[in-house]
Parts: C-alpha cells; structure tokens; sequence
C-alpha cells in the first residue's frame, strides 16, 4: 500500500478486485488518491485501468473490496458518493436526442440543482469548453471531441469534488485536447481533485503530479511522478521497465525483410 | 422529479422532428397506424356491446387486455433501441435512489405515441362494458389500472432486460422472438380452427377463454364494471385488488432484479481487454451485475 503524508484522501481503494471467468482484471489493489492531486493512472492495454474506474464510480459491482469516495463507500452509500463525483466514462452513452445545452440542462437538474444555477453554469461551461456554437445541435450530429467536451461539461456542471477521466484525450484533436487539459488544471488549481486514466505518458507526464502504473491488474508502482520515474529520462522509460516490455527477436519478422515483387 | 423525466421525454420526442424528413414520416406514419388500429379496436368493442350486450363486451375486452399486457411484456425487444428513456444505465452515473429513478422512468415511459394509442383503446373498453352508465365511474379507473400494469411490466421486462439488449447476441435472440410473437396470433387461429373443426360458435369459443382467464389481472380489471352493474361489491373489491397487486409488483420489481439484497442491472462488462488475442469473457455468460440504486 502507498501512503501519503496529506491528511485527506479524494479517493480510497482497499482490496478492490473483478474476475471475468478465470482472469482477473482487477487483482485486490489498495489505491490512495490525495485530495487535490492530478493523478494519473497508467497502463497498457488490458491492465485493468478502465475496471478500476468502472468500479469506482459505481458502474460495475467489484467482487470484493470497498471505493470510499470522501468518505463515502460507493457500494453502501452510493447517492452520497455520486454527488461527489463527476464521470467521463468509456464507451460514451449519451442521449443522442438532445442538444449539447439540453443535454446539460437536464444532467444538472436530475442532479438536484436549482434551475437558474444550471442554466448559468451551463452556459459558462459551453462557452469555455468552445462548444458554445454546437449548444442547439443534437448530440448525436457531435464530432468525438465534441462528444468527450460535452461529457466533460455534464461531469463538471455539479462542482464535484473529485473528477474521474477515462481516457479524456483519445480521438480528440489537438486543440480540442488543449482545451481540456487547460480546464482541468484550472480545476486542480481550485482544489479539486482529477483522476485520467491514459496509455499516452507523455500527457500523463505533463498533467500529472501523481501516477499509478497499472499492470495485470495489480499496481506496479505509485507515487510523485517524480519518484516513479526515478532514475530514467522519461516515465514512459520507468512504465516500459516496471511492465516488463518484451525485447524484439532478431529472428521473428524476417521475412518483412524480403520484399515478394 | 417525476416531472423532470417527463420532461425530459418530450424533449426527445420533440427533437425527433429536427433529425430529418426521415424521422419525421415515421412519427407521422407511427401515429396514423396507431390511431387507425386505435379506432378499429375501439369499434370492435362497440360492436360487441351494441350489436351483441354488455357481457360479450366484457369477454371481448377480457381477452384483448391480456394480449395488450402480453404485447407491452415484449415491447422492450422491438422497441429498445428507439426509446433511450427505456434503458435506466444512462442514469447510472447520477446520485438518484432506486424509487426515484423508477417513478420517473415509469412516468416516462407513460408518455408517446403507443402509451396514447391504448389509452384511447382502454377509454373505448370503458365506456363499452359500462352497463348501466355510472358504472363508468369504475370502468373508468380499472382502465387506468390495466394501463399502469401494461406500462409497469413493460419497464421491469426492459430492465431485466437491459444488459441482453445492448450485445449483439442479445439482439440477434430478441429478433428471433419478435418473430415468434408475431406468428403467435397466427399460429393460435390455426390451432383454434383446426381443434374446433369449424362445429364451434365463436362466441362460445370467447366465452369459454375469457371465462378460463377471468382471474388474471386484465380479465379482473375487466369485469369491475360488470360486477358494479349487478351489485357483486365483494367481487369489485376482488378485482381492483388483483389489478393493484399487479401494478405495486410491477412497479416494485420496476426497473431491477433483487439480487442478493441489493439492486441490480444486468449490464455486460466494460469492454473487454483491447490487445490483440486478449481472452474476452462471453456477452451472455460473462454478465456482471450493477448495482445502480
């Protein structure tokens, strides 16, 4: 387990584990996330990134092991610990039929805040996240990026205290990335706590000041980015090492060489 | 709250008329099929009760309420994909308690083209089993009841449902029985003729069904006005109590499957590893409940 020396932890993972049939893609991990922290949680594919997250905002039951969520377990108390959370889930299911503006209108107010609240919100959030053009369009007419910016907005309308990304920037174009990579730091710079899950080191080291390296479901290493990467240039190089990437043989793949014209 | 998902679902149905000529002519074309099988329903069940009476009225309407819950058990296998108020995962992620999201679900779900088209069906069944007129003051009320339990099943069949519906098998199996519901009637009028060799009156036929199903909800709710008429207030009771019972079962199972204590959804897992080659556990086998309370 990983401690840290803040007093109040975003997020609490003990024994957390999924099996599917005889694999498990979550292998009983201990995850402390410190208030306030951009933390990034890495790994490759299939490390069990995305079942960590689907557990820990109550979309998948775990097989053993609690999520507390500011205190709150996400299993016994699960309307406290989703008033505290805003998702950007894998695999978006969003209602096609709505504008971007609606979209965000009903959100919020299922979310029991007052009407003219939302309504405020939501227009800063849409003009921020340069979406303001696409409010009275369908969703289901919305580009990828566009997609995850509206999400992102949806997530972040109830002012949580905590932020948890699936894979935020795949498919999304670069300015649409720089879009939300600078809404996000300006929300970790007013105290609220994000957690992105990503295989792209290199935007978990420019984001992040505290990673997890996922790998087969356990947590390979934790902690300050800075301590993870430990003596090699880049995290990327730390990531490789720590999940063991497999060296290429001389020998596989040589007929690549010879071309058959 | 409840006011909110409503709401909601007339913004989608409104929106409809934004994506296209295409989704427009199917809501119009929907509606005028919906009002003209509304409307020769509606005359069926006068003309039992002008041209015949009162009592083959009330077999007649026994009968067409049990086929009407039986099409709204199955209506999530046809309907899934056009109806996104259906499917309770896309509120997953918002901190509503159980009762919430099933009331709203459910009084969404009351709002449409079809739910209007049998109420005005319920409406006519009515008016054609009032015998004398105040009666209607029941008639009335037992048709609401039929409509909320046709709507209530429909909604707990959707969420049993929901995880089945979202994978490809799933779809391909529903496809499958939507067939076979389809053959159903067809394939009873067969087996009905051909036993009854064409010796049996129809009428007899009738009421020897809606006799043999008098105590299921639908027949229950059926004969309120009937029973009114001839001052069996004991049965009356009986049979709003049956068609109660069935909403409140209905309502309670409205949306989730108890399963060890707690509430849940079936829902697959997260999509499953993307290397390459990774085992992916089975769509049907592999479910893993959610809890969604």
């Amino acid at each position: 387990m990983i401690s840290y020396v803040t007093s109040e932890l975003a997020i609490e993972i003990r024994g957390l584990t999924k099996r599917f049939g005889s694999t498990y893609a979550v292998a009983g991990i201990d995850l402390d996330v410190p208030a306030g922290s951009f933390f990034g949680l890495v790994g490759p594919n299939g490390a069990g990134k995305t079942t960590t997250l689907s557990m820990a905002t109550g979309l998948l039951v775990p097989d053993a092991g609690t999520v507390r969520i500011g205190g709150a377990d996400m299993w016994a108390d699960p309307v406290a610990a989703k008033r505290r959370i805003g998702v950007l889930p894998e695999g978006l299911r969003l209602f096609e039929r709505l504008t971007g503006a609606e979209m965000l209108s009903y959100t919020g107010r299922l979310r029991g805040l007052p009407g003219a609240e939302v309504d405020t919100r939501a227009t800063e959030l849409l003009k921020v996240l340069d979406l303001a053009g696409a409010a009275g369009k369908l969703v289901a007419d919305y580009s990828t990026g566009m997609r995850k910016k509206i999400t992102l907005a949806a997530a972040m309308l109830h002012s949580p205290r905590v932020l948890l990304l699936d894979e935020p920037m795949e498919a999304v174009d670069p300015v649409s990335a720089r879009v939300i990579s600078d809404v996000l730091r300006r929300y970790t710079a007013g105290g609220g706590t994000v957690v992105l899950s990503s295989h792209v080191m290199a935007l978990v080291e420019q984001l992040c000041d505290t990673v997890a390296v996922m790998a087969g479901g356990r947590i390979a290493a934790a902690g300050a980015v800075a301590d993870v990467r430990g003596e090699h240039a880049h995290l990327e190089d730390a990531f490789l090492h720590l999940v063991g990437a497999p060296a290429a043989d001389e020998g596989e793949l040589a007929w690549l060489r010879s071309s058959s014209d | 709250m409840v006011a909110l998902f409503v709401r909601l679902k007339l913004s989608l149905l409104r929106n409809r008329f934004r994506q296209g000529p295409a989704a427009i002519g199917q809501l119009i074309g929907s509606s005028i099929t919906v009002a003209f099988l509304a409307a020769m329903i509606v005359l069926v069940l006068f003309a039992a009760r002008f041209a015949g009476s009162p009592a083959v009225a009330t077999d007649v309407l026994s009968i067409l309420q049990i086929f009407q819950l039986l099409g709204w058990a199955v209506s999530p296998l046809l309907a899934f994909g056009v109806d996104e108020t259906l499917d309770p995962r896309r509120f997953a992620l918002l901190p509503l308690t159980h009762g919430t999201l099933v009331r709203g679900l459910f009084a969404a779900a009351l709002i449409g083209v079809f739910p209007i088209g049998n109420a005005i069906v319920l409406a006519g069944g009515a008016v054609a089993v009032a015998n004398p007129w105040w009666t209607l003051v029941l008639s009335v009320p037992a048709a609401a009841i039929q409509l909320l339990m046709c709507v209530g099943l429909s909604r707990a069949m959707a969420a049993t449902m929901a995880g089945l519906l979202r994978s490809r098998r799933g779809r391909d199996l529903a496809v499958v029985l939507g067939i076979l519901v389809v053959l159903l009637p067809q394939g009873l009028n067969i087996l009905v003729s051909g036993a009854a060799g064409g010796r049996v009156d129809p009428v007899n036929l009738l009421t020897g069904a809606a006799n043999s199903l008098r105590w299921l909800p639908p027949g229950a709710l059926a004969h309120v006005a009937s029973d009114a008429g001839a001052g069996r207030w004991g049965l009356v009771a009986l049979d709003l109590l049956v068609g109660l019972v069935a909403v409140v079962c209905c309502l309670r199972s409205g949306g989730a499957v108890r399963w060890r204590g707690r509430w849940y959804v079936r829902m697959p897992p997260p999509r499953c590893g993307r290397t390459v080659g990774a085992r992916c556990p089975g769509w049907l086998s592999g479910w893993s409940p959610v809890r969604w309370a």
